[in-house]
C-alpha cells in the first residue's frame, strides 16, 4: 500500500515537471500551427496550371487573383483596387501599391501582364484557364500600377475571369516545368502564406507571410494533410491530429453535433444537383412502354411529361431524409444572391395528383417503363438520392428501373448519349448563372463552345436569343434581366433540367476555432481564425 | 542458375506486354479518360483541343503502337492528370509503401512463426486456442473495418496513437523513412498492424499446420529418443522443414501486400502508391494504371524469382534448373 502511494506521489512529480517543461517551451517562442485535414489534394502547385477546386485551393493561400471572389463568390478588389470599362473593348485596371512577392520583388503592372499571357503558353492542361483569357486581345501598362486590357470581344464577365488569374512574379522563367513548380522553386506570390513543402499524398506546409498587405493569418504555420477516407478524417479531428476538416459526409455531421468537442459549420455550396432528361430525340434508348415494347414517341420530350416529373420528386423529404439536411432544395440553376437568381423561381412544390393528371393528358394515364441512370461516387449519397428519385417516379405510375454506376464510366455514357435520364451536378464556381445555363442548356454547338454539357440536347431558340444577350450586355442590371428571364424559360416553361437541390458544405474545427465558409468550398487557412 | 534467370526474366518480358494490352483495353472499356479528366464546365473547343493532345482521337491500336514505341524508350508517358511522367509519380511513392510492406512482413514473421510453432506443440493449451481464435477472426474480419476499428481504439478514444499521416521522416541513403524517427514509428504501428494481420493468421495456421505434421516424423522421434534438447529439436529440425511453403507464402503475400495495400493506405492517409493508383483508376489516368500495372507483374516476377532461388539454399534437394 506504502510503495503504492510512493508511485502515485512520483508519478504526479514527474507529470508536474513535464507541464513545467512544456510550458516553458511554450513560451519561448512556440509556434502556432494549424493542421488541416483536406479531401482533395492539388494536382499542381503552378497556380496557372488546372482549375479543379483541388488545386486552385492550394494556390489560393501561396497566390492572389488579379480580383477576389469573396466567401459568396462576389467581386471584390484584390491585386486590382478597381476596374472600369474604358469602351466596351477597352477596361482599365488600378493596382494596389505598396505589395511585395514573397522574393521581396515589388509587385506592379508587369506581373499582371506577364501573368496573363503565361496562361495561354501552360502546356497540357486537362482544365487549363485558357478560357479565362480568351476574350484578351492585348494588355499593356499604362504606368507602373496602371494596365488596360483589350478586347476582341465586349465581354461584361471579364472581372469574373480575372477572379481566376493567379499572379506568379514576372521574373518567374519562361521555361518553369511544372516539376520546378511542384519542388517549389517559383512558387512564391503576394498571398497570406509562404511556401514550405510539398510532399505528394502526405503535406502540403506552407508559413505566414509576415510582409501581408491584408489581413495576417493567427497561425505561424499550416499543414494541410490530404485524408481522402471521410471516415478517417474525422478521426483525425476527433484523435487531434488535425484541427479543421473538410468534406463532412451527412452521417458524420450527424455524430459530430454531438460531440462537445468539435463544432459544424456550414454553408449552402454552389454544386446544383439536378435531373437531367434526353428531351430531343425521338426515340430514346432507355424508354419503353411498360410491356417493354418501344414507344412510337420520346415521352421526355413533352414539357407536359416533364414537368409531371418534376411535381412527383418530394424535394423536402429528399433533402432531409437521404441528405441529413445538408443541402437546400432548388428551383434554378444558382442559390440567392448570385447573378442571374430569379425571385419567382422557387422550387416546384410536390403535388402527385396534379402530376398523375398531367401524365395523362400528355398520353399516358398508365405510365411508362424508364432507366434513371446516376453516379454513385461522386456527390453527397447520389446512388440514394437517385433510388429515391427512381421512387417518387414510381409513384405517379412509372416502372422505375435505377442504374448507379462509377462516374468514369457514367460520364462517358452520358457524354455520348447513351441515357434517357440521369442525375448530375454542376458547380456554378463563378458565382453567376451565365456559365451553367449556357454549358447546361444552350443548344448543343461545339464550334461555339455552347451547351457542353447539354447532354439532353435540350434547345430553345428563345432561351439561345437571351443566353446571346446576356453574353455581350455590360450593363449588370440588364444582364442580370436577361439571365433571369433565361431561367423563366428554362425551368418554369420547359422545365428544361429538373433542379433538385444545392450541396450543403460542412466544415469541422476544434473548439476554439472557426471559418469563414466559402460557396466554392475552398479551405482557406487565413480565415480560420483562434476564438476565445 | 544463369539460364534458369535468363529464362524467367525473358518469360516476363511476354507478361508485361500481355498486361500492358489488357490495361489499355480495359481502360478503353470502362470508358472516355477525356470525359473524366476534363473541368465538368469546359467548353467543347477546349475538350477537342485535349482529347487531341492526349490522342485519344486515335483508333486503340494506334494509341497502343505509340505508347509501346515510348515505352521501348523507357518512357511510360505522362501522367494526364499530373503532367509529369508516371514513372516519377510512382517511383515517388515507392518508399513509403515499401516502408509498411516491410514492416507488416516484420510483424508476421516475428509474431506468426513464435506463435505457430506454439500452437503447434501444444495444440490444447489454453493460449494456443486463443492464438487459434485470434487468427480465425483475422482471417475474416475485412481489412477496412478492422482498421477503422483500431483508429477508434487506439486514436480517438485513447490517444495512445495518431489516426493517420506518416509522421516525421529522415533521409536514409536519400530515400525519405520513417522508422527512425519515433514519430514516425507511432504513425507506423497502426497502419503496419493492420497491414499484417491478415497475414499474420496465415502464417499462424500455416506454421502450425507443418509443426503438427513434422512432429509426428520418425526423425523427431529420433531425434527425441537420442536426447536432444526440445529448443535444437524445434530451431534445427522442425523449423528447417516448414519453412519452404512459409517461404513461398511469405513471397507471395508480401508481393500482394506493396500490390493491395490500397485500403489500408486510404484508411491511414498514407502517403503510399495504393492511394495513388486508386485516384488514377477513378479518373482512368491511363499512364499511371499502365506503368503501375506492368511494374507490379515485373515485382511479383522477381519476388517468385527470388523464393526460388531461396528454396534452392533451403533445401539442397531444389535444383533450378530442373525446375524452371
Amino acid at each position: 500500500m506504502h510503495s503504492f502511494d510512493k508511485a502515485t506521489t512520483w508519478r504526479k512529480a514527474l507529470a508536474l515537471a513535464f507541464t513545467i517543461v512544456l510550458a516553458a517551451a511554450g513560451g519561448l517562442g512556440a509556434q502556432t500551427v494549424l493542421k488541416v485535414g483536406t479531401s482533395t489534394e492539388p494536382a499542381s502547385l503552378d497556380p496557372q496550371y488546372s482549375t479543379t477546386g483541388a488545386t486552385q485551393q492550394a494556390s489560393q493561400q501561396i497566390f492572389e487573383t488579379i480580383v477576389s471572389r469573396s466567401q459568396n463568390l462576389r467581386m471584390s478588389p484584390s491585386l486590382a483596387l478597381s476596374w472600369k470599362e474604358v469602351d466596351p473593348l477597352t477596361w482599365e485596371l488600378k493596382l494596389r501599391q505598396g505589395v511585395k512577392f514573397h522574393d521581396g520583388k515589388d509587385f506592379g503592372s508587369d506581373d499582371v501582364i506577364f501573368s496573363i499571357k503565361r496562361i495561354p503558353r501552360v502546356p497540357d492542361s486537362p482544365s487549363s484557364y485558357k478560357r479565362n483569357v480568351a476574350a484578351i486581345k492585348d494588355v499593356v501598362a499604362v504606368d507602373k500600377h496602371t494596365v488596360r486590357i483589350f478586347l476582341k470581344t465586349p465581354s461584361p464577365q471579364l472581372p469574373i475571369d480575372l477572379s481566376f488569374i493567379y499572379v506568379l512574379p514576372s521574373t518567374t522563367p519562361e521555361n518553369a516545368t511544372i516539376d520546378d513548380f511542384n519542388k517549389g522553386k517559383y512558387v512564391v506570390g503576394t498571398g497570406p502564406f509562404k511556401f514550405v513543402e510539398w510532399v505528394r499524398g502526405d503535406r502540403f506546409v506552407v508559413e505566414r507571410n509576415p510582409n501581408y498587405w491584408g489581413q495576417k493569418s493567427s497561425f505561424d504555420r499550416v499543414i494541410f494533410r490530404p485524408i481522402t477516407n471521410d471516415p478517417s478524417r474525422v478521426a483525425a479531428l476527433l484523435a487531434g491530429d488535425v484541427d479543421v476538416i473538410d468534406n463532412v459526409s451527412p452521417v458524420d455531421q450527424e455524430r459530430l453535433r454531438k460531440d462537445n468537442r468539435v463544432s459544424l459549420i456550414s454553408k449552402p455550396g454552389v454544386t446544383m444537383m439536378y435531373i437531367h432528361m434526353d428531351s430531343n430525340r425521338d426515340k430514346s434508348p432507355y424508354v419503353t412502354g411498360k410491356d417493354g415494347k418501344p414507344l412510337d414517341k420520346n415521352p421526355l420530350k413533352d414539357p407536359k411529361v416533364r414537368e409531371a416529373l418534376s411535381l412527383a420528386i418530394n424535394r423536402e423529404a429528399l433533402v432531409s431524409r437521404i441528405l441529413n439536411g445538408a443541402a437546400v432544395p432548388s428551383g434554378q440553376f444558382v442559390p440567392e444572391g448570385m447573378v442571374g437568381y430569379a425571385p419567382d423561381l422557387l422550387p416546384e412544390p410536390y403535388d402527385v395528383e396534379k402530376a398523375k393528371r398531367l401524365l395523362a393528358e400528355a398520353g399516358y394515364p398508365n405510365g411508362f417503363s424508364i432507366t434513371l441512370h446516376a453516379p454513385n461516387d461522386r456527390y453527397l449519397n447520389d446512388e440514394q438520392v437517385a433510388q429515391t428519385v427512381g421512387q417518387f417516379f414510381a409513384r405517379i405510375g412509372l416502372d422505375v428501373k435505377v442504374q448507379a454506376l462509377p462516374y468514369s464510366v457514367f460520364i462517358t455514357a452520358a457524354t455520348k448519349l447513351e441515357y434517357s435520364i440521369f442525375l448530375m451536378g454542376f458547380g456554378n464556381t463563378t458565382g453567376d448563372a451565365a456559365r451553367g445555363l449556357t454549358a447546361v442548356l444552350a443548344t448543343y454547338d461545339a464550334s461555339a463552345g455552347l451547351g457542353a454539357n447539354n447532354r439532353g440536347r435540350y434547345s430553345n431558340p428563345d432561351f439561345d436569343k437571351l443566353i446571346k444577350a446576356a453574353a455581350v450586355e455590360n450593363d449588370e442590371e440588364k444582364r442580370d434581366a436577361y439571365l433571369q428571364d433565361a431561367a423563366r424559360v428554362a425551368f418554369k416553361q420547359d422545365r428544361a433540367i429538373l433542379p433538385l437541390y444545392f450541396q450543403t458544405i460542412t466544415w469541422a474545427v476544434r473548439k476554439g476555432l472557426s471559418y469563414e465558409p466559402r460557396m466554392d468550398e475552398y479551405t482557406l487557412a487565413n480565415k480560420v481564425t483562434i476564438v476565445r | 542458375m544463369t539460364v534458369f534467370i535468363i529464362r524467367r526474366l525473358l518469360q516476363s518480358v511476354v507478361l508485361v506486354l500481355v498486361m500492358s494490352v489488357l490495361v489499355f483495353l480495359g481502360v478503353y472499356a470502362i470508358g472516355n479518360p477525356a470525359d473524366t479528366l476534363i473541368a465538368p464546365d469546359a467548353t467543347e473547343a477546349e475538350r477537342i483541343a485535349i482529347v487531341e493532345h492526349f490522342g485519344l482521337d486515335k483508333p486503340l491500336y494506334a494509341q497502343y503502337g505509340k505508347f509501346l514505341a515510348n515505352a521501348l524508350k523507357g518512357d511510360m508517358g505522362n501522367s494526364f492528370k499530373f503532367n509529369e511522367p508516371a514513372l516519377k509519380l510512382i517511383t515517388e511513392r515507392i518508399p513509403a509503401t515499401l516502408e509498411l510492406a516491410f514492416a507488416a512482413l516484420f510483424i508476421t514473421v516475428l509474431l506468426g512463426i513464435p506463435l505457430g510453432l506454439y500452437a503447434g506443440f501444444k495444440p490444447s493449451a489454453l493460449p494456443s486456442k486463443i492464438i487459434m481464435g485470434v487468427s480465425a477472426f483475422g482471417f475474416s474480419v475485412p481489412v477496412f473495418w478492422l482498421g477503422l476499428m483500431m483508429v477508434m481504439t487506439f486514436a480517438v478514444i485513447l490517444g495512445w496513437l495518431p489516426a493517420s499521416g506518416r509522421g516525421k521522416t529522415v533521409d536514409l541513403f536519400g530515400i525519405p523513412v520513417s522508422f527512425l524517427t519515433w514519430d514516425g514509428i507511432q504513425h507506423m504501428i497502426l497502419p503496419a498492424i493492420n497491414l499484417s494481420f491478415f497475414k499474420l493468421s496465415l502464417i499462424i495456421r500455416l506454421t502450425r499446420a507443418g509443426t503438427q505434421e513434422v512432429i509426428r516424423s520418425d526423425y523427431i522421434k529420433y531425434a527425441k529418443a537420442k536426447g536432444l534438447k526440445s529448443s535444437r529439436i524445434i530451431l534445427v529440425h522442425v523449423l528447417k522443414n516448414i519453412l519452404i511453403p512459409i517461404t513461398t507464402i511469405l513471397g507471395l503475400e508480401f508481393g500482394r501486400t506493396i500490390a493491395f495495400a490500397t485500403v489500408t493506405e486510404t484508411i491511414f492517409a498514407w502517403p503510399g502508391m495504393g492511394k495513388l493508383i486508386i485516384d488514377s483508376i477513378s479518373t482512368l489516368d491511363r499512364p499511371v494504371i499502365v506503368a503501375y500495372l506492368m511494374m507490379i507483374v515485373i515485382m511479383f516476377i522477381m519476388i517468385n524469382l527470388i523464393v526460388d532461388i531461396i528454396y534452392s539454399l533451403l533445401d539442397p534437394r531444389v535444383r533450378l534448373e530442373e525446375r524452371a
